[in-house]
């Protein structure tokens, strides 16, 4: 089993959903849900999470706020921004506000897996 | 003798009363009719108008009322409002503008400077558009001629909530506006633009104007009058040598270039056509007159020989011209058309008949008269009703057949998107059920893909529908070699035909053009679109393609044959309708989106030519798309059936091409060379994106499933290293290859510190490059795109020889001018392309000129330059 903690953030159940389910099939375990930006950054306060799954459309609190709220508690967090537009100024202002990936929806398991082992190298190379 | 003159005298004077009488009636009639008919097209023209102008105000309220969601969308104030980049909010403005069909959309503040704009034109216009909106607190909107084409502009405040701006939107009036409305209204609509001086410019006419100048008729003195109030003019003028009844009316509007012109729309009615009506009339009431004219004379005939006949009578002549006097004198009041006039005539005899015969006939014409004017007033009356009815009809049909058609595609489209819906739903309920057998799960899984790629289909297709009837397709007519083209179309249909088991031909009747004018992406789409119809429907025997050149009518045929299941005669007439394949079991059966041959149909018709089509139950069915042959530079014919083959087929058997599967992108902006790599990828079997910029690199590259990225180091927007840091940085995993013409060491290490897997040296070696991508991209052994083309590299080589004098020219200009960044990016360009088609002295030349410019060494630019350019005459020349 894979023990890496992950939080998605998607105001849509359904993407939660997904996204749960194709990380399980990747034999991640702890996964929890945040459905808009400040449950995000509670929840993220209050547990250890590795890997956060970024939505950026969101209401309220769109993604690029939630992405610097979390930065601010912890400047090494792994974030990754799951996305249905793909804009390059979205892509370049997720990147600068230190994104560690980009997805696009719809997206293909293997594009989760990259990620996850992108985090692991990263994490072996601290 | 006395009697004969008399009689004569009598006979005269009554002819000629009569006649004269009849003529001036004659006259006045017609004369009343004349009017009549003008101001018959005169109602025309003002209902016209009337139809015109309310489709103006409709679409422009359509439009100011998207322009107001624009201006209260939530993610652009806030944008807006929180000082978001330029390119943010010119993103959201592009995505409302791509909804809306806008032209262009910019934001000021309120300053009035410009936050961001989606349009690159002159500060000018801009602020010709700003000017109207100052001090005001609500939506503007009107009508603007921007380079002479009219747009629709709407300006509104943005809010959040207090003003923070203005958005200013455009949307150019479409020439199919005044189509549709020409047929509404059946009169001619012409769009003049008019300064204060009275010079005028026709900026659109439909119909075309016959005997239009071909040249711009800019400044010519019109016979139109600037509108100073904004009420309307009903006028005849002469215009381009024909003779028009028109209604004017001034549209008020901003120009870009100056303020003091005014917009025109003229409705037009040519003014001898229009008096066709009016013949009519004319032929209708000539038998009355003739008819009078025969019955005065022999009436007169007649009074003359009765008043001769009593001899006695004729001795009190007095007698007889008193009252013939007075009868006169009656006449010519009559004559003058006044019908009132009383003769006191009490005489008995024929004299006093003759007076009573008079008043008869003056009452007869008097109530003639009267009947025809108010025929006439009657017909015009009832034309009148006739015509606005018929608009109203004619409006009441288009706006119901609009109803019909959008309700009848939404709910195809609806039907369409649920049907695989319904599987996919239905399907993923039942994998519910972990009890299921692993084979039923298997099989609910495959259903589930299957129709999700179905649905991507049908949205696809949709999306080209709704951009054909947007008019947003564009067509890029170039010069294309014909023979590799279809070469292209068969090697997909040998794919798709060997899956079936069916052969699939491809029949040249020579002579055919080697060379034509056409969008090669559109040709292709619709030939695959059919030949993949055809092998879809046919289950054995053979599908053809025959091609075939009529020289003189200037025409190229393409038949898509096959032997397939046919179609019946209902079947045919739905064919290239929307949503119409036989009915939704064909589909379930043969897949598709019953969009593909409405598009293809819709294409051939923009690319100037058209798709007809015949079937025959259970034998088969032949499509036909034709299309007008457009010459270019070579007008060589192919005649010779191993020329056609050697020039579409021939192996390059010198080469040892990998046969490879896997998507690349490429990303370069120098055209030469996304064409060179383009086919040096598909020469191997994989597939290739090309894009322009690093930008677009990197969003194509977030979107699609990838094997390797190329990316040229030197491009515009964002470069190569940029893109590749981006793409590292959003845990881009596939190797990305930097292409550069610079090999030295700097440049190498900045390439490996970007992330960048490795670097491939331009100008680009095609056995190296092969090697690449061997590495790179999986090894497959489905049917290689066998190629050629020994003859279609010389295509290119010759579409690069092409761009060299351009090249030439544009880099003694800029050498003259001291335009140092486009030398060295033209330099750059030579040496990273030059060598890659062959010309790899002219690749050493350009390396060591680039040097002596990096070295800042006059002298030797200056020497190096003319070598470069004198090397690139002889290469032009064929001296090389």
């Amino acid at each position: 089993m894979n023990k890496t903690r992950v939080l998605i953030v998607d105001d849509v159940s359904d993407m939660r959903n997904l996204l749960a389910s194709s990380l399980r099939n990747l034999d991640i375990r702890d996964i929890m849900e945040a459905k808009n930006a400040a449950d995000a950054i509670d929840i993220y306060q209050n547990k250890e999470i590795d890997i956060v799954f970024l939505d950026l459309h969101m209401p309220k609190i769109d993604g690029f706020k939630a992405l610097q709220e979390i930065r601010k508690i912890n400047p090494i967090a792994f974030i990754v921004i799951v996305s249905g537009e793909h804009s390059i100024d979205n892509v370049k202002k997720a990147i600068k506000l230190g994104a560690n990936g980009f997805i696009i929806k719809p997206f293909k398991l293997g594009k989760l897996q990259e990620m996850i082992e992108k985090y692991a190298a990263e994490r072996l190379a601290n | 003798m006395r009697i004969k003159s008399l009689q004569s005298k009598i006979f005269i004077l009554v002819v000629s009363l009569f006649t004269s009488v009849s003529i001036l009636n004659f006259y006045s009639i017609i004369n009343a009719a004349g009017k009549q008919a003008e101001s018959l097209i005169e109602a025309r023209l003002n209902v016209g108008k009337k139809v015109l102008i309310d489709q103006f105000q409709v679409d422009q309220t359509n439009f100011d009322s998207n322009v107001a969601t624009i201006a209260q969308d939530w993610g652009f104030r806030q944008a807006l409002g929180q000082e978001a980049d330029k390119a943010s909010i010119i993103n959201i403005m592009q995505n409302h503008m791509q909804r809306i069909s806008g032209d262009f959309a910019f934001v000021t503040d309120l300053q009035d400077n410009i936050v961001a704009s989606t349009w690159n034109t002159e500060p000018k216009v801009l602020k010709m558009l700003q000017v109207s909106v100052l001090n005001t607190d609500s939506q503007v909107s009107s009508l603007a001629l921007i380079d002479n084409k009219p747009f629709y502009v709407s300006s509104e405040i943005v809010k959040a909530p207090i003003k923070i701006g203005h958005i200013f939107v455009g949307k150019a009036l479409s020439p199919s506006f005044f189509t549709r409305l020409k047929e509404q209204i059946d009169l001619g609509i012409s769009l003049v633009k008019l300064d204060y001086n009275g010079n005028e410019g026709l900026l659109s006419s439909t119909p075309e104007l016959i005997d239009k100048p071909s040249t711009h008729q800019e400044n010519s003195l019109s016979p139109f009058a600037f509108i100073k109030s904004s009420s309307d003019l009903t006028q005849k003028v002469e215009w381009y040598g024909h003779t028009y009844i028109t209604v004017s009316f001034p549209i008020n509007t901003y120009d870009a270039h100056s303020d003091q012109s005014q917009l025109i729309m003229v409705l037009h009615d040519s003014y001898s056509d229009a008096m066709s009506v009016f013949k009519l009339f004319w032929v209708d009431i000539l038998p009355f007159f003739l008819v009078g004219v025969l019955v005065s004379l022999l009436g007169a005939f007649a009074i003359a020989r009765g008043i001769t006949n009593p001899v006695k009578r004729l001795l009190s002549a007095a007698k007889y011209t008193n009252p013939v006097k007075r009868l006169l004198s009656a006449a010519k009041y009559v004559a003058n058309g006044n019908y009132s006039a009383q003769l006191n005539i009490s005489q008995d005899g024929e004299l006093g008949e003759l007076a009573q015969e008079f008043q008869n006939m003056q009452t007869a014409v008097r109530t003639r008269e009267n009947e025809i004017k108010q025929q006439a007033l009657a017909l015009q009356e009832s034309e009148k009703l006739k015509f606005e009815a018929e608009i109203a009809h004619k409006e009441k049909e288009l706006a119901e057949e609009a109803t019909r058609a959008k309700s009848q595609f939404l709910a195809s489209m609806s039907h369409e998107i649920r049907t695989p819906l319904t599987s996919i739903i239905g399907f993923s309920e039942t994998l519910k059920n972990r009890n299921m057998p692993s084979e039923d799960q298997n099989s609910a899984i495959h259903t589930i893909n299957r129709c999700g790629n179905h649905l991507l289909n049908v949205v696809n297709d949709i999306l080209d529908v709704s951009k054909i009837e947007a008019d947003k397709i564009e067509i890029e007519i170039i010069d294309t070699p014909l023979f590799p083209l279809l070469h292209e179309v068969q090697q997909l249909a040998d794919l798709q035909a060997s899956n079936k088991s069916i052969n699939f031909d491809l029949d040249y009747h020579l002579p055919l053009p080697k060379c034509i004018a056409i969008d090669p992406t559109r040709l292709k789409q619709i030939l695959i679109n059919l030949i993949n119809n055809a092998i879809k429907f046919t289950e054995s025997g053979s599908v053809a393609l025959k091609l075939s050149f009529d020289e003189p009518a200037k025409l190229l045929s393409f038949s898509v044959v096959d032997t397939g299941i046919g179609m019946t005669p209902e079947q045919l007439s739905q064919l290239f309708s929307a949503f119409s394949q036989a009915d939704s079991s064909t589909t379930r059966k043969y897949g598709g989106t019953g969009l593909g041959l409405y598009i293809c149909k819709q294409l051939s018709e923009l690319l100037g030519g058209g798709i007809t089509a015949k079937s025959q139950v259970n034998q088969g069915s032949e499509f036909q798309l034709t299309l007008p042959y457009k010459e270019t530079n070579d007008l060589t014919l192919v005649s010779d059936l191993s020329e056609a083959k050697r020039v579409s087929t021939s192996l390059a058997s010198h080469l040892e091409i990998p046969t490879l599967s896997g998507l690349v992108l490429y990303a370069d902006d120098n055209a030469d060379n996304r064409r060179l790599v383009s086919y040096l990828v598909k020469q191997t079997g994989a597939e290739i994106i090309t894009v322009e910029n690093g930008e677009q690199a990197v969003e194509q590259a977030l979107v699609n499933e990838l094997d390797l990225v190329l990316m040229d180091m030197q491009m515009p927007e964002m470069d190569g290293i940029e893109a590749t840091q981006l793409l590292i940085s959003a845990g881009f995993s596939p190797p990305i290859i930097m292409m550069t013409a610079n090999v030295d060491k700097g440049s190498i290490e900045q390439c490996a510190k970007s992330g960048a897997l490795g670097h491939f040296g331009k100008p680009i070696d095609t056995t190296k490059f092969h090697s690449l991508l061997s590495e790179h991209l999986s090894s497959s052994n489905h049917t290689k795109a066998s190629l050629s083309d020994l003859d279609n590299y010389q295509e290119m080589v010759a579409q690069y020889l092409l761009t060299l004098p351009d090249k030439a020219s544009q880099l003694s200009k800029a050498y003259t001018s001291n335009d140092w960044p486009v030398v060295e990016d033209i330099v750059h360009q030579i040496k990273g392309s030059a060598g890659s088609f062959g010309f790899e002295s002219l690749t050493r030349i350009a390396v060591k000129l680039e040097d002596e410019i990096k070295q800042k060494n006059p002298e030797e630019i200056d020497k190096e330059l003319g070598v470069l350019l004198q090397h690139i005459k002889q290469i032009i020349e064929g001296k090389e």
